[in-house]
């Protein structure tokens, strides 16, 4: 069980990271002007949005290494945590797609001036994403994306699927060893609310954050 | 045929063995989604309003258990019925109904936040305007706030309704035969047909998934869709409860709200 | 057929209603005006009980408002009131906003209902919109439906809060028109205004509220041309400079 709370933590983090990178990237290629980057983002949200998540955690886990060279296949099969890194990249994949739609509408919002301000200061491409642009989108996308995240780490249970050894599949070895499933589902369920509640409370005191910075920035009402 | 003999299971993808048998496949994952969000919506739209109410003992019971359902994996949701439904109907209760309540205890929290942004959304202003021509608050609850609250839902509710399809496949961690079930059995028994067992399930969810999010699309570029985040947790709206909070004992109904309305633009 | 006695009414601890003691008639025409936040909404809307009393008593029509036992219903289905921004629904056509409350509270048929619609919308001249929605209508054809959609329950009192205040200078007057013709009908009409030629058209006395207070009550000029109370002339002064006003001086 307590295995189970760390693996768990490990995917939570890992996925929120690499979700947030993927999606980020994803998004800007979804507003980027050279047409194959656009198309190319937009086939990935269709395709990975409209599937289940549990599809893509079964997928890298069965059939991902089989595609690959036999030799590799059998390395990543025998690798005992293969179902954790299955995980990562199957959850990853899935969430990436939901952060990089949330991104989008938060880059569409921004208006068409902060763009030439930041062209006209001299800012190269690269330059006004890390400076002017992604701050902005991503605190407008901040009470989403929160959501999203909570929503992810509930989806880390999904994993038990593919037997990695998170805190869900844990209390199922313990109910098929000790048939004390109840306690034991009791006991993770209350993990997943208080984990949730820790998520909700840290994402409310970051926009609070985030608030005071603009308004003292800017001078403007933000909108509550 | 190589290829024919692949994607020979099509019907068990499909419809499962169904004339014959059991239901299952991807008509199982639709017939899941449909009940569950048939049924849920009850609940969603008594969890919703109630949630608005200024009555804290009302509120409170409503927030707790949308709260909790929302912080609570999908899984665990399920193996909770799964282990309490038998104890209270006997040991008849198929996966199949496990799966349904599971699902709709599940949506009906998420669409009680739906609904509630839904209603938050109707100016005050259509209230007074119904019970100024003299139509009780039941009435104009039913023919004034919720036909427009409803509209206003309607792209979140189908948004919804795919995410909630997408769900269904978690449920066959407890056996339900529906399309996932379906591709791991298959690809288990036959190995050799392992791409066409996850061909066929990415392609079930897919086309379903696509068709509703494309309709969701559509409908929030004419409605409008509604930012669920920017309501505060705690904002109610006494004067759309049919019997709104008395101010003071003794008083008479106070048909105002005094406490804490609260703007939703 | 409306009379306030000793009401007062408090926001928490802000006091909007102070002591009002107001007797209204069967067909006057009341005009009530004074600056923003006097409250008269707030008195507007006790008439109605959209908002309650804290102290004093409102009888209207014989029915004791602060009685629990009052049949709201009943009060408001005897009571029009229309809005600052019209507040038609948004999912119903012209016709569907004037017939609702018919058929839902007096019951009567689609039938009966729709002819009482069609007459009333003939009346605000609008028979060839009845199937618009309200979102196709501009501010004046709303706020004529509107005034259509209260006349439709046969109120004996109505109550206009602001009723043109939202509109385009020149679709002030279209509405003015069917208020006018409704005084001059009889209707019992209690109006917030600051249409002056409106007021001294047909107003029967003008009620200048401040702070929660009636200042001053009298007959138009009285209270346009020659108010006793500085608070009133300080008002009057600076409303008169608003050229608005000056237009619908000079159309009289
Ligand atoms: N629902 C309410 N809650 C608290 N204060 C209110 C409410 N409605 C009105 N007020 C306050 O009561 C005062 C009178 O408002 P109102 O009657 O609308 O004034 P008027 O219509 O003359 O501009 C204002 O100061 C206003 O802020
Ligand atoms: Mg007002």
């Amino acid at each position: 069980m307590i295995t189970g709370v760390k693996i768990t933590l490990i995917l939570l983090v890992s996925t929120t990271i690499s979700s947030l990178l993927l999606g980020t990237v994803i998004a800007i290629m979804r507003v980027s002007r050279i047409k194959v980057l656009r198309a190319f983002g937009t086939l990935y949200v269709e395709i990975f949005r409209n599937i289940p998540g549990l599809f893509w955690l079964l997928f890298f886990y069965f059939v991902f290494p089989d595609l690959l060279p036999p030799g590799l296949a059998i390395k990543l099969n025998t690798y005992t945590y293969y179902p954790v890194v299955a995980g990562i990249v199957g959850l990853t994949v899935d969430n990436a797609s939901y952060v990089s739609d949330i991104l989008r509408s938060g880059r569409l919002a921004i208006p068409h001036g902060q763009r030439e301000a930041a062209i006209s200061t001299g800012l190269g491409r690269v330059q006004q994403y890390i400076h002017v642009l992604l701050p902005q989108m991503f605190r407008a996308a901040l009470p989403p994306l929160g959501t999203r995240m909570v929503h992810n780490f509930k989806n880390t249970s999904l994993c038990m699927a593919i037997t990695a050894p998170e805190i869900t599949w844990a209390t199922q070895q313990i109910e098929s060893l000790t048939f004390r499933g109840i306690e034991a589902t009791a006991v993770a369920t209350l993990f997943y609310i208080l984990l949730a509640g820790v998520m909700v409370s840290i994402i409310i005191t970051l926009e609070k954050v985030l608030k005071i910075d603009i308004s003292s920035i800017s001078h403007s009402e933000t909108a509550s | 045929m190589d290829l024919l003999d692949q994607f020979s299971n099509i019907n068990f993808y499909l419809f499962g063995t169904f004339p014959k048998g059991e239901v299952g496949g991807l008509l199982l994952n639709i017939i899941m989604a449909f009940l569950a969000i048939c049924f849920s919506c009850v609940f969603g739209i008594m969890l919703g309003y109630s949630r608005l109410s200024c009555r804290l003992y009302i509120k409170l019971p409503c927030i707790a258990y949308i709260e909790l359902v929302r912080s609570t994996p999908l899984i665990m949701i399920i193996f909770w019925f799964y282990f309490f439904l038998p104890y209270l109907f006997g040991g008849n209760v198929t996966v199949f109904w496990s799966a349904v309540v599971s699902l709709c205890a599940y949506a009906a929290a998420y669409q009680a936040e739906i609904v509630r942004a839904g209603i938050m959304a109707v100016p005050k202003g259509q209230l007074e305007a119904a019970l100024s021509t003299g139509m009780s608050r039941y009435n104009a609850m039913r023919y004034v706030i919720l036909p427009q609250a409803f509209k206003i839902m309607l792209p979140s509710f189908v948004s919804f309704f795919v995410s909630l399809f997408k769900d269904t496949s978690v449920t066959y961690i407890i056996g339900v035969m529906e399309l996932t079930q379906t591709g791991i059995i298959v690809s288990q028994r036959q190995p050799d047909k392992i791409y066409a067992a996850y061909l066929s399930m990415a392609i079930g969810f897919w086309v379903v998934c696509f068709t509703m999010s494309h309709l969701a699309r559509r409908l929030e570029k004419r409605i409008g869709v509604f930012d669920l985040e920017s309501i505060r947790p705690d904002a109610c709206r006494d004067e759309f409860m049919l019997v709104p909070k008395t101010k003071k004992t003794g008083e008479g109904v106070d048909e105002t709200p005094s406490c804490c309305s609260s703007d939703s633009k | 057929m409306i009379k306030f006695i000793a009401t007062n009414k408090w926001f928490h601890n802000h006091h909007v209603l102070r002591n009002i003691n107001l007797e209204i008639s069967k067909g006057e025409v009341i005009v009530i005006c004074g600056p923003s936040g006097a409250g008269k909404s707030t008195l507007l809307r006790t008439i109605n009980k959209l908002e309650s009393i804290d102290d004093g008593e409102i009888i209207v029509d014989g029915m004791y408002l602060s009685d629990p036992k009052t049949d709201l219903t009943a009060l408001r289905a005897e009571i029009g009131m229309v809005f600052q921004h019209f507040n038609l629904y948004p999912h119903k056509t012209a016709l569907k906003n004037i017939t609702l409350a018919p058929r839902k509270v007096r019951g009567l048929g689609k039938k009966q209902a729709t002819e009482k619609a069609l007459k009333l919308l003939e009346r605000v001249g609008l028979t060839h919109r009845r199937d618009a929605f309200p979102v196709q209508l501009s501010g004046g054809e709303q706020q004529r439906v509107a005034i259509a959609r209260s006349l439709a329950m046969e109120p004996k009192i109505m109550l206009f809060d602001e009723p043109t205040s939202a509109l385009d200078p020149e679709l002030i007057n279209e509405v003015l028109d069917v208020m006018v013709s409704l005084a001059k009908e009889g209707m019992t009409m209690v109006v917030v205004t600051h249409e002056i030629g409106f007021a001294q058209k047909v107003a029967d006395r003008v009620v200048f509220m401040d702070d929660g207070e009636i200042i001053e009550t009298g007959i138009p000029p009285d209270i346009f041309v020659n108010p006793q109370h500085p608070r009133t002339r300080n008002f009057m002064s600076s409303v008169f400079h608003i050229p608005v006003f000056g237009e619908t001086e000079e159309e009289k």
